[in-house]
């Protein structure tokens, strides 16, 4: 091992020969079209990844870039966590103005260290080392080389030239040099050029490099799912080491088996929990009224808290822990719910996956890679397979929300990982409901009563403002849901119930308040809409070369009914619209009846998919015809007394 | 080490009779709320404080120095699953000096199967601690067995350096508080004085007379022995702060306490006062190396370049601008680091960077140095504990400004941040009482009264009835929406379309923008200009047609939404808004049943708002909807909030009143 340190050393110094010339960081020198809608520029990028052993893996990282506004200046700050398996070994830093001309030099007291706050865990042990030129006379250049090791190999790091959709690339290239006997697979996103790979005697080398890359202005929502839009070069060890275990990820299976095997053996339960379990399931009749009860007892007795100590990122809390102390997090209230089915004769298994509610990450199936960031819990059955989220208190069993469906996880198994879909809902399961009848008497008050029903998707939405909440912070969530220029909900009722295994949450309210009414002369200027239906908004209107994507199928009914007193004849009425495309159909119709009765009753219906870019330009137009719909939902009605 | 054993007998006859087991609660009153599921205080609470205490006692260590040693106790019933985080504690602390947190303790009460109070400890393993940054600690625990329905308890020390602050107290928490007790025992070497936000506490010679009367706030002072003074003050049933929209902030509305320390007795019979009057704070900062003396000293390294501002001919007034906007635009601001300059401003001028406090006693100094009067104006910003003229406390103040006089007008200056205008300091900077210091010193309060923004808007739309209306705006922002947006347009050059597209959202046809152009983007001492031109496809010619009167809506729906209101409505500014719209109409048409001239008023005119219109065919026929907004008042009780809420509808009405176009 000696010799091939030595080996890669040496073609270390013959590569790395860019740092011996005089750099030139001239402003000036930056093609003009990498100017364009930039923050800022990456000027040169140079990564080198020496793998020397599993458990010694030191990275290199120098770039120069150069900060052309105050937008641009985050690009500036060197920001680089670390935590018990990486250790930051060296950081240097030059500021240049815009002639390229040297300023100053990063000076080892002024980089600031601080712990993690990543929103999520209670207590953890990631730190991060910071650092700010703090200048402000743009454009300016800023060049750093940090120098990294890593003590493990479970997770190589990553390769993201461009680190941001404003910022413009000049040149960037990565050397990852390996010992011939371990095995690196790679997979590029928005990479034109392949990896060119080199043997030697003992080392081999993956070479990538990406030049005059372009930023866009705004991130593009409809983009579909392949990680991002930014380039991006992801490394997988076959073998890796994790402290002083080992395992390999050349398959699902065996990575699937490393994290089981890491997390086995720590389901043992108190007696008390114990005698619990087979108080509350002895008498039970099925697989999933036992789920059912003690999914409702785990609500109950834990709360979610993630404090994740070293290995204890990837390794569970033991289940008796849990029962003593009643919180875990994603990994350990999985297991603990494992363990108690267990105890009541049902057979679980937990599975990692990508909590998204964007569902933004897609599982490369022929890539292995530990890329997830939570678990849940799969209790396979006969006919059916019921999926359990064990971090929320009020989900019901049996279904995931849009965090976790409808995509890969992977399965862990005694007999190692297996990737399975999770359920998909479509607009058959994800239905929002709406129904008001609304009264407006001669002084022009209004009196409403409105049925909404939420299920799917839209459960997820709503019962945030719903669940656990106060009846203040209810109200105040009614009270700003409709479009009125005034009102206020005088009663309401709200339940729970479910369709199949899709929840299911209804809002039965009483309003009262003032219309968007105008009168003037004999005619009355009335707005017929007053629940809210849009579509996400376009982020260009240019036209679209790229395919598009809609993340979720969905449906939406609404059924308006007025009753104004008085006699009236209609001026003006909206015409009908009916817009039908591939991935979407909407509906919408005002109808006046017996004098005083106005209608509004239209649908809108959503299918998930990836659209090619030429019918952008129709989602655009239904956008319009929806966005504005509350403005032409307008009627015209002359006063007949 | 904690307080209740360095008190004596008579100390612990005034707490053991009331304070069940001396530090806390006992097992009945554990027991008693464990079986509780809701509280008349508020039945819809997530959580009850049932109750807490926070003793401050300042004790003499090895080398006759004193340090503080603050114990607090937390009792607090979890009702609802939202309120499960109240288990999870953070304590961060400094790491300067003699600064730790010792005695953690904590105890999660339920009730078994049996009915029995079931007690699960903390553990010990089960406390972190780690270094946030150089100077802060953090302490961290969360309590274990915690569920709907358990009570927490938890206490610990915290110990620091002698200081002029004491633990500042809230009486008022997230939730509820059924007692919420605040006690200081501390050496007859020291004095203090205390500043009480919110409800009064009555003065008692006893906590047994004070329970007797049933009074929700009292407060009661002894002297335990020769030595040692003692002083509690305790609150009953306090409601949960909760924020509300249009309010300064809830800092300026919680209930609370601060003690300061103000004289020292020295053993030689010697008063030293601790800053206790304004007239000592004033000449104590003056004197400063860190504040005063920045600005009062020669200073003479500003000479070269100040000279030939000095000798120019131009006026007082224009000098200080000149001298402010160099400095608005060369220093780079790095926040906000209290009151004090941490560098020297020689340093900051020659860096071109400086904290808040820094740039701006930079600013006073270089005024000062061509002969104008200026000086520091300290303040209390926005979300900060508003600071009041009858406590003299250092530390309610956490930024420095400027107050320059030129033939006798004050002008408020801020050059901390390039956005920011001659004479108008950002808006979160008017929250009341300041200090202005100089030889002399000086006061100065300033509020949301003090600050308008007046924004006039002219549209002209023409060919109604073309297949494109053509509609032409100008928009001239007031002073503090243009600061606002000033900062956001030059860092996206899209933002300026970005507003247009969110102003022309939901009106009705296909609206595009054909141009756009915005004015005085880089001069910040001027009002933002935006002119831009829309087009509106009209789909088919009406021999009726509905005016669009969007253009002149004020508030597009009414801000007061809720039915009720615990807090006073506070307006960040006062806001003017004047809309006047032009419609060129078509030769044959004249407009049916024109709406009536309108003035509505709240109470006295605080709140006014007017619209009127101009028809008028003698040279053209053009239609003219001219609306005015004022508030001249920011601030209205919770009482006089139903009127707000209807002024505002009865406002919203009138601006949705449609005109008809009709042919001759």
């Amino acid at each position: 091992m000696l010799k091939t340190i030595f080996f890669i050393y040496s073609i270390f110094i013959a590569t790395s020969c860019f740092a011996q010339e005089e750099p030139n960081y001239d402003f000036s020198r930056i093609p003009a079209e990498l100017l364009k809608n930039a923050d800022a520029v990456v000027r040169d990028h140079h990564t080198e990844i020496h793998i020397d052993a599993l458990d010694d893996i030191h990275v290199t990282e120098h770039y120069a870039i150069t900060i052309l506004n105050e937008k641009g200046n985050e690009y500036g700050r060197l920001e680089e966590s670390y935590g018990k398996f990486e250790k930051i070994e060296d950081i240097n830093g030059k500021l240049y103005d815009k002639y390229g001309k040297e300023i100053r030099k990063l000076k080892s007291k002024d980089i600031g260290d601080r712990a993690v706050y990543d929103g999520v865990t209670f207590f953890n042990d990631y730190r991060y080392k910071y650092f700010d030129f703090g200048y402000s006379q743009y454009p300016y250049t800023c060049e750093y080389e940090v120098e990294t090791k890593y003590k493990m190999s479970f997770f190589l790091p990553s390769w993201a030239p461009q680190p941001g959709i404003n910022c413009a690339v000049e040149h960037a290239e990565i050397n990852i040099l390996y010992p011939k006997d371990l095995s690196i697979r790679y997979r590029t996103f928005h990479i034109d050029s392949m990896p060119a790979e080199k043997d030697t005697d003992d080392v081999k080398q993956i070479t990538l490099s990406v030049s005059n890359i372009h930023s866009k202005h705004k991130k593009d929502k409809f983009a579909p799912n392949e990680y991002s839009s930014l380039p991006l070069l992801l490394l997988a060890p076959d073998k890796f080491q994790l402290e002083d275990l080992h395992g390999t990820m050349s398959s699902w299976k065996d990575l699937g088996k490393f994290v089981y095997d890491l997390n086995s053996n720590r389901d043992e339960l108190p007696e008390a929990t114990k005698r619990i379990v087979h108080q509350l399931t002895d008498t039970c009749h099925s697989v999933n009224e036992k789920i059912d009860i003690l999914y409702d007892y785990l609500k109950k007795n834990t709360r979610y808290l993630a404090i994740n100590l070293g290995i204890g990122g990837w390794q569970t809390f033991e289940a008796s822990f849990v029962a003593e102390n009643g919180y875990g997090d994603c990994k350990a209230l999985s297991n603990y719910m494992k363990s108690l089915l267990k105890e009541a004769g049902v057979t679980s298994y937990q599975a990692l996956i990508n909590g998204d509610a964007d569902n933004s990450y897609t599982v490369q199936e022929d890539f292995p890679l530990n890329r997830f960031n939570h678990v849940i819990l799969c209790v396979p059955q006969n006919n059916d397979t019921t999926w359990v989220e064990c971090t929320t208190k009020t989900l019901p069993a049996g279904y995931l929300s849009s965090f976790t469906s409808n995509r890969d996880a992977l399965l862990l198994t005694p007999d190692g990982g297996k990737l399975i879909r999770t359920p998909d809902y479509t607009s058959k399961e994800n239905i929002l409901k709406r129904s008001a009848s609304i009264h407006i008497n001669s002084s022009d008050e209004l009196n409403g009563d409105l049925n909404l029903s939420y299920e799917g998707y839209f459960w997820d939405a709503e019962d945030r403002h719903i669940s656990d909440n106060s009846q203040a912070d209810i109200e105040k969530h009614l009270n700003g849901e409709f479009i009125l220029p005034s009102y206020e909900v005088t009663n309401y009722k709200i339940s729970n119930g479910k369709v199949g295994q899709i929840p299911e949450l209804t809002e039965k309210v009483t309003l009262k308040g003032s219309p968007i009414l105008n009168r003037s002369g004999k005619r009355v200027f009335l707005s017929t809409d007053i629940f809210p239906l849009k579509t996400e908004e376009p982020t260009s209107y240019d036209e679209r070369k790229t395919p598009f994507q809609l993340k979720k199928s969905y449906q939406i009914v609404d059924t308006i009914t007025i009753n104004i007193d008085g006699s009236y004849t209609s001026e003006y009425l909206p015409e009908d619209v009916k817009m039908s495309y591939p991935f979407a159909y909407y509906e919408s119709k005002i109808v006046f009846e017996n004098n005083n009765v106005i209608k509004l009753i239209r649908s809108y219906n959503q299918k998930e998919g990836v659209y090619p870019a030429k019918l952008f330009s129709d989602y655009i137009t239904l956008s319009n015809a929806m966005n504005s719909a509350s403005e032409k939902n307008k009627v015209v009605l002359i006063n007949k007394e | 080490m904690k307080p209740v054993k360095i008190l004596t007998t008579l100390f612990y006859c005034i707490l053991l009779s009331h304070d069940i087991l001396g530090q806390g609660v006992d097992k009945n009153f554990i027991k008693y709320h464990l079986s509780q599921t809701k509280y008349s205080i508020d039945p819809d609470a997530a959580a009850v404080v049932l109750y807490e205490k926070g003793t401050v006692s300042i004790e003499k260590v090895n080398g006759g120095n004193y340090h503080i040693v603050f114990h607090e106790y937390e009792v607090i019933k979890i009702l609802k699953s939202s309120a499960l985080d109240a288990a999870n504690i953070s304590l961060p602390y400094y790491t300067e000096g003699h600064n730790y947190i010792d005695n953690i303790n904590g105890t999660t009460y339920n009730l078994d199967e049996h009915s029995n109070v079931a007690e699960t400890g903390l553990s010990k393993s089960s406390t972190y601690n780690h270094r946030i940054n150089d100077r802060i600690f953090e302490e961290k625990f969360t309590l274990p067995a915690v569920k709907e329905g358990s009570i927490i308890e938890y206490s610990y020390d915290k110990t620091s350096d002698m200081q002029i602050m004491l633990p500042r107290w809230y009486f008022q928490n997230d939730y509820p508080t059924l007692t919420s007790k605040y006690e200081l025992i501390y050496p007859g070497v020291y004095e203090f004085t205390s500043e009480i936000q919110g409800h009064g506490f009555k003065e008692y010679p006893d906590e047994d007379d004070a329970i007797k009367h049933n009074d929700p706030a009292y407060h009661i002072t002894s002297l335990i022995n020769m030595d040692q003074n003692y002083s509690l003050w305790v609150r009953h049933n306090t409601p949960a702060a909760k924020e509300e929209p249009y309010i300064s902030s809830i800092e300026n509305d919680i209930e609370l306490i601060q003690v300061q320390l103000s004289t020292i007795n020295r053993s030689d019979g010697d008063h030293e006062k601790i800053i206790n009057t304004w007239d000592k704070l004033n000449k104590e900062l003056w004197k400063n190396e860190k504040f005063g003396k920045q600005v009062s000293r020669a200073n003479n390294f500003f000479e070269p370049s100040i000279d030939t501002i000095a000798t120019s001919n131009r006026s007082d007034l224009d000098k200080a601008k000149t001298i402010f906007s160099y400095i608005r635009s060369n220093i780079e601001c790095t926040g906000n680091e209290g009151i004090t300059a941490e560098k020297d401003i020689e340093d900051v001028l020659n860096n071109k960077k400086g904290s808040e406090s820094e740039i701006n006693l930079l600013l006073t100094a270089m005024l000062r140095k061509i002969g104008l009067d200026a000086s520091p104006l300290i303040l209390s910003t926005v979300g900060n504990l508003r600071a009041h003229d009858i406590y003299p406390l250092v530390n309610s103040f956490n930024y420095t400004a400027c107050v320059l006089t030129v033939d006798s007008q004050k002008y408020y200056l801020d050059a901390s941040n390039k956005y920011n205008m001659f004479g108008i300091l950002p808006s979160y900077c008017y929250n009341g009482y300041c200090r202005i210091i100089n030889k002399e010193g000086g006061s100065a309060n300033l509020t949301s009264d003090d600050i308008n923004d007046r924004e006039i808007s002219l549209l002209n739309v023409s060919g109604v009835l073309d297949s494109i209306t053509y509609i032409s705006c100008t928009k001239r922002f007031g002073n503090i929406t243009s600061r606002k947006l000033r900062e956001k347009w030059t860092r996206d050059n899209q933002a300026s379309k970005n507003y247009i597209s969110e102003l022309i959202q939901g009106m009705p046809g296909d609206m595009t923008i054909i141009d756009s152009k915005v004015e005085n983007l880089n001069n910040p001492d001027t009002g933002l200009v935006i002119r831009f031109k829309l087009g509106l496809k009209n789909k088919t010619v009406y021999s009726i047609y509905y005016l669009n009167t969007e253009f002149n809506k004020t508030f597009k729906e009414n801000p007061f939404k809720s039915s009720q209101r615990k807090l006073p409505v506070e307006f960040p500014y006062k806001i003017e808004k004047i809309n006047l719209v032009n419609y060129e109409l078509p030769k044959n048409y004249h407009p049916e049943d024109l709406p009536k001239p309108s003035l509505l008023k709240y109470e006295d005119g605080e709140i006014e708002y007017e619209k009127d219109m101009d028809y008028d065919t003698s040279y053209r026929n053009t239609l003219t909807i001219r609306t005015h907004f004022q508030n001249r008042e920011t601030t209205y009780p919770v009482i006089a909030y139903e009127t707000l809420r209807t002024f505002f509808e009865k406002m919203i009405q009138e601006e949705n009143a449609a005109i008809t176009l009709k042919k001759n």
